[in-house]
């Protein structure tokens, strides 16, 4: 006999036909767990009622939705009224509802405050825990499913901003039963190897249950004693997971926990830019600051009319000389024999007082000297005449023939009195 | 002596720029302070332009393995 084959439509459509007909299935009340839901944009809602150990598909038409007075969200728990049908062209079943009421909060979200409670309360989340993420890391752990988008997102960024880095892919399961211990163990791993100064953790968007690995206390646990400091990339912008309040840094996405673990390379060489500007002008400044103090030095009179100097020190030296010839004991013995041990003491004393004087006179006329540096005078073609030593100021200092020194910059040079005028230039 | 890092080039750029803004500095030493910075600039654009990409490994049985995705 010939075997007769079906075709998968004419299956389908008995198979539908047997759910449409039977009566406990036109009209079933029930309740459970919202997971990945969607708002289709034309009004429908999509979505999985779920407990723990089986779930369902669901519809629910824009005309019944549109009479739905609270937002339905993934982890509530609800109660439904529809019927059960197939949906031929997929080949599943799906509960089509036309009414839907709130039961409460949904289990898992239940769980999530209350174990994001407590870990707050424990200080997990506190600042004073966070490790600064380094500015440029040589090596970044990514731990995340190796064939997922989302480490590709990662090594595509982290290559486009900062290509100085390496990455060390730890794969590492992100959802389902094992993915905590998973997470756990390559959390650790990365801390014992300490080939990687940043880890980002995470995985692209999913339903709560999806997403679920990052709300495990064990994992929040690995995230507070990795000393390795990590950004958790959990999800969409929206999901919120403990992970995010444990980690040393919160990213919205895989592709922005890539974002925050490395600098931009366009940003770093503006910065580059903008500190050799600074330096120009900090050069600049300096160069024109020098300008200005040797300008402000030439034009002193030190310079430009450097007979002043030696006028200045040569009358004071005429002073000393007036002065000590007062002084001397014998002049003053010349004109009085009275009283002679007074005078004496005197003497001695105004004799003491203008030797000190005399000594700290000399020792500043030194420092200004030096200040003035006279070989620098000298080098612009001034010299200092010299006869036995002292120095020739008059012309009546010297007498023809006398043998005189000639100072310049660099020596001496000797020199004979051949003819002196006085008066004349 | 081998080659800097990027980020010692950038710290020492930093420090230099502290330096130079600083006018308390000889002027000899402040040319070769400014010789010094950009070289340093020119250091780090080298890098950036010379990378050859970001290096990609996986660690698999405690082995890094090149990561193929």
């Amino acid at each position: 006999m010939e075997k007769k084959y079906l075709t998968v439509t004419a299956l389908t459509k008995y198979i539908k036909y047997k759910f449409d007909n039977d009566t406990h299935l036109k009209n079933v009340l029930l309740k459970g767990e919202i997971s990945n839901f969607k708002h289709h944009s034309r009004g429908h809602y999509y979505f999985t009622l779920k407990d723990d150990k089986a779930q369902i598909s669901a519809i629910m038409f824009a005309s019944s939705a549109n009479k739905v007075i609270f937002t339905p969200t993934n982890g509530m728990s609800i109660l439904v009224e529809g019927y059960i049908s197939v949906f031929e062209s997929s080949g599943n079943y799906q509960i089509y509802v036309h009414k839907m009421s709130e039961d409460g909060l949904g289990n898992l979200y239940l769980a999530y405050e209350q174990l994001k409670k407590k870990l707050s309360s424990e200080g997990l989340f506190d600042d004073t825990h966070k490790i600064a993420i380094p500015k440029f890391p040589k090596t970044i752990a990514v731990l995340t499913s190796p064939t997922g988008a989302a480490v590709r997102d990662v090594i595509h960024i982290v290559n486009r901003r900062y290509p100085l880095a390496s990455i060390i892919v730890y794969p590492t399961l992100v959802q389902g039963p094992n993915a905590k211990d998973s997470i756990v163990k390559q959390l650790e791993l990365v801390n014992k190897q300490k080939l990687a100064d940043v880890i980002i953790l995470g995985r692209g968007g999913g339903s709560i249950e999806d997403l679920w690995p990052f709300n495990e206390e064990e994992v929040a646990y690995a995230i507070y004693n990795s000393l390795v400091p990590i950004i958790s990339s959990v999800g969409h912008e929206t999901d919120f997971t403990i992970s995010d309040f444990v980690a040393d840094l919160r990213a919205p996405t895989p592709s922005g926990g890539a974002e925050l673990s490395v600098p931009n390379q366009i940003e770093l060489l503006n910065y580059i830019e903008r500190m050799n500007n600074q330096n120009k002008v900090s050069l600049n400044q300096l160069l024109k600051y020098k300008i200005e103090s040797l300008t402000r030095i030439e034009s002193s009179y030190v310079f430009s009319d450097p007979l002043r100097v030696t006028e200045k020190k040569s009358r004071r030296l005429d002073h000393a000389s007036e002065l000590l010839e007062l002084l001397n004991p014998k002049n003053r013995l010349k004109q009085s024999k009275i009283d002679l041990s007074t005078t004496v003491k005197r003497l001695n004393d105004y004799y003491e007082r203008y030797l000190i004087k005399k000594q700290n006179s000399y020792v500043m006329s030194i420092n200004k000297l030096e200040l003035l540096n006279p070989l620098t005078i000298m080098k612009k073609g001034y010299s200092v005449l010299r006869k036995d030593g002292l120095l020739i100021k008059s012309v009546n200092d010297v007498k023809i023939n006398d043998n005189i020194d000639i100072l310049v910059s660099d020596g001496v040079l000797n020199a004979n009195i051949t003819n002196k005028r006085k008066g004349e230039k | 002596m081998a080659e800097k890092t990027f980020e010692q080039a950038l710290e020492e750029l930093e420090t230099l720029v502290k330096d130079l803004e600083n006018g308390e500095i000889e002027l000899n030493q402040a040319v070769k302070k400014y010789n010094e910075g950009m070289k340093l600039s020119k250091h780090c654009h080298d890098l950036l332009k010379d990378a050859e990409g970001v290096i990609v490994k996986m660690m698999k049985d405690d082995e890094l393995i090149d990561f193929k995705e």
